[in-house]
């Protein structure tokens, strides 16, 4: 009896050790069939590429959270990443006749990520700010967004806007321009509690659980949950004098990946591709 | 600002956390020890039922991850019945971390009992005490000494698991950590935070080791 328990044990301690070798380090990536079709059929692929230098050769790694739609979320199938920043990282990636992988990757230090070469890029619903812009590079705007504050139809919240919120409990996700805005807030005086979350799934069912009276977010990812057959949800309030800008992020200095994506951004927008994009995913 | 003088400004934020993560940790283990004593008792019940019904208890709960739990009981408790809304974020935490540790218990109190000299219980009988009146003035008692060690262990492995609680948007140490990092863009409010988990880690180890001594007093 001792003599095979010995066995099994190291058997055991054998096959895990084997596994433990044979496992190469691999992020969650994931590879779309879409972008291995068709070599770039546009002029100038092959000069730009031959300037570029990828993590890994012919792929753009892409690094992303993908729990934000319609901008990033999961296919039905659970594995394949679809929205708005999938087709236009795609669309941009094909004709620079790359694949694209991708990096599902959490949002809290998703930035820090290009500084540690975990991927090339970063497409994810991303604001233009000045912090972020002193230490990555962006490439154009590819579409506006506002802080909006979303309350539940029929709650007897009265805030008309987050500053009117004292007394109130408001949920956002970390570490985003919402996430900037509602600590400002705070440390101003505003008698509110906040609760941080890691996604923004989180804070949607926190309101529709009634834990939090408000959400404070982008505007564009409200899209998707507004729009559901008896939405519970409802927005009171846009800042409307203060658009943001969603751009492509990339590692300071990394011009020639930089100067690739926003030629494909200006191609995707003058031949009227992105704005079939924004068609597809926003409206209903 | 030099570094030093900046991770102690960091500190009264930790702390705050550290409340948290405390009492989390003592109540949850503490209620999580009752639970099991009676689930232990319940599996080497000659009960049937009770011994089928702790045994799987225990099983599930030590055979899912505490993550799924903890989440499954805050975010999807709601979607299957607004009645089973916990508002209370410390409250879903503490039923999650109590139903988990009390598992581990179990197994811990139980094997503590098992261990005892079978020759406790003969005398028991002989002397003419009831299987109650055995486990609770023979057998138990002689367990306690055995099961300090152990438990001492769920302590400081709960104290760790109760970083979870971030993904709830409770503000322990770690999440305070998090916090501190991603405003101050820096790396180095973890030093003080990793201390101050060591500091009561440190407390955890002493007062058990206080309390095996005292107990050993018998050996």
């Amino acid at each position: 009896m001792k003599k095979v328990l010995l066995l099994m044990l190291s058997l055991v301690l054998v096959f895990s050790l084997a596994a433990c070798a044979s496992k190469t380090e691999e992020p969650a990536a994931t590879e779309t069939p879409a972008a291995t079709e068709e070599p770039a059929a546009t002029e100038e692929p092959a000069a730009e590429e031959a300037g570029l230098t990828l993590i890994k050769d012919g792929v753009l790694t892409v690094g992303m959270q993908v729990d934000y739609p319609p901008f990033e979320l999961y296919a039905e199938d659970g594995i394949t990443p679809i929205g708005l920043d999938v087709d236009i990282i795609e669309a941009i990636a094909k004709d620079m006749g790359l694949e694209v992988e991708y990096v599902d990757t959490a949002w809290e230090g998703i930035f820090a990520g290009l500084d540690t070469n975990k991927y090339d890029t970063i497409i994810s619903g991303v604001t233009i700010t000045e912090e972020r812009e002193a230490k990555y590079d962006f490439t154009q705007s590819y579409i506006q967004n506002f802080q909006c504050m979303v309350v539940l139809k029929d709650s007897d919240v009265t805030a008309t806007s987050p500053e009117e919120t004292a007394g109130l409990s408001v949920a956002y996700q970390s570490e985003t321009t919402s996430d900037i805005y509602m600590t400002e807030l705070v440390e101003g005086g505003l008698a509110v509690d906040v609760y941080e979350y890691e996604k923004i799934l989180e804070c949607f069912s926190e309101l529709e659980a009634g834990r939090v009276d408000a959400i404070v977010c982008d505007s564009t990812v409200t899209f998707p949950y507004i729009n559901r057959e008896n939405s519970p949800f409802e927005i009171v309030w846009t800042q409307d004098e203060a658009p943001e800008e969603f751009g492509i992020m990339v590692a300071d200095g990394n011009t020639e990946l930089l100067n690739a994506l926003d030629a494909g951004l200006t191609k995707i927008k003058e031949d009227g591709t992105l704005d079939s994009f924004m068609m597809k995913w926003f409206s209903e | 600002m030099n570094l030093l003088q900046e991770m102690i400004s960091w500190v009264p934020s930790l702390l705050r956390g550290a409340r948290i993560t405390i009492s989390l940790t003592l109540v949850s283990v503490a209620a999580g020890i009752f639970l099991g004593l009676f689930l232990a008792l319940g599996k080497i019940s000659k009960n049937r039922v009770l011994s089928k019904i702790s045994s799987g208890y225990i099983f599930f709960f030590r055979g899912t991850p505490l993550l799924m739990q903890l989440y499954f009981i805050y975010y999807s408790f709601p979607q299957i019945h607004p009645a089973l809304t916990i508002n209370s974020r410390f409250m879903a935490a503490f039923i999650a971390f109590t139903l988990n540790s009390g598992a581990y218990s179990a197994e811990i109190i139980r094997s503590a009992i098992q261990s005892i000299d079978k020759g406790q219980r003969e005398a028991s009988k002989v002397l003419g005490m009831s299987y109650a009146q055995t486990m609770r003035l023979v057998i138990i008692p002689q367990s306690i000494r055995r099961l300090i060690p152990p438990l001492g262990n769920e302590y400081i492995m709960v104290l760790k698991d109760v970083s979870l609680v971030s993904i709830i948007a409770l503000t322990d140490i770690t999440k305070v950590t998090k916090s501190l990092s991603s405003t101050t863009a820096s790396p180095w409010p973890y030093v003080p935070a990793m201390v101050i988990y060591l500091i009561i880690t440190g407390i955890f180890t002493y007062v058990f080791n206080k309390l095996e001594t005292k107990f050993s007093v018998y050996d």
